[in-house]
């Protein structure tokens, strides 16, 4: 009778520790796909963190390029301001208006001319109009405005409107 | 980003400009009447042309440069730039 109770005793032991090495190896394996998935997580979330870094400095690299780009035309933008004023600056507006005045108004004409139609290039509209007839006639546009002759003739009268240009 | 259209372009007019002096007056005031029926105009120092032709100027670099910005941002915002969305995944406890 004893012998059956130690036989059932070990049985019940070695149940026992049947039982928990089974549960052991249940929870580690467990924990073992658990890790894994976290690191599958832990793997995609730094792929997207060197993704979004590199997409940071794509970024700056591409803002750093425009700021370098708008600097220069904002620079250029100064262009035709700074060469009028230097121009005003080296000539004697009322000498040349006393020596020559026919001259001088023909130079302001196609000066004047000339700018009208680059400020409607700067906005988008046709430069290459036509130039009003008094200022083809004139006998001198100047030598740095002869540029501003390449619209061809108008017959339009002083001060007429230069065409509508078509909107964008 | 969807950007907006540019607003149409400027319509100027030719503007025509008498010099005169002192010398050829008299010649101007005779032919001014007989193309124009009046003898009325604007008149404006060299200073003032000179001062009015600096303040076009300036205008126009004004222009020039709010468009050179305009294109900046519209650069910025180019639809054909990549935009990684980034998500967070919880981790498993």
């Amino acid at each position: 009778m004893l012998k059956i109770y130690a036989a059932l005793l070990i049985v019940g032991i070695l149940g026992t520790f049947a039982y928990g090495a089974k549960y052991y190896y249940d929870s580690t394996q467990a924990t073992i796909a658990t890790l894994r998935e976290n690191n599958a997580k832990l793997e995609t979330a730094v792929e997207i963190s060197e993704a979004s870094i590199e997409m940071l400095q794509q970024d700056m690299a591409k803002f750093q390029e425009l700021n370098q780009q708008l600097q220069a035309d904002l620079q250029a933008a100064e262009a035709y301001g700074d060469e009028l004023q230097s121009k005003l600056n080296r000539l004697d507006l009322v000498q040349d208006a006393l020596r020559d005045a026919e001259k001088l108004e023909g130079k302001m004409n196609g000066a004047t001319a000339k700018l009208w139609r680059g400020i409607i290039e700067d906005t988008g509209g046709d430069p290459n109009r036509p130039l009003p007839n008094w200022l083809q006639s004139d006998s001198d546009t100047g030598a740095g405005d002869q540029s501003s002759n390449q619209g061809g003739e108008d017959n339009s009268a002083d001060s007429e409107p230069t065409q509508a240009s078509p909107a964008q | 980003m969807p950007t907006v259209s540019r607003p149409k372009p400027v319509q100027l007019n030719d503007v025509r400009v008498y010099v005169v002096n002192e010398r050829i007056l008299d010649d101007f005031l005779l032919e001014f009447k007989e193309r124009h029926g009046e003898v009325a105009f604007v008149a404006l120092s060299m200073k003032d042309y000179e001062n009015l032709a600096l303040n076009i100027a300036d205008l126009r670099r004004y222009i020039n440069q709010q468009t050179q910005i305009i294109v900046y941002y519209e650069d910025a915002v180019d639809p054909n730039a990549d935009d990684t969305v980034v998500s967070e995944t919880p981790l498993e406890q």
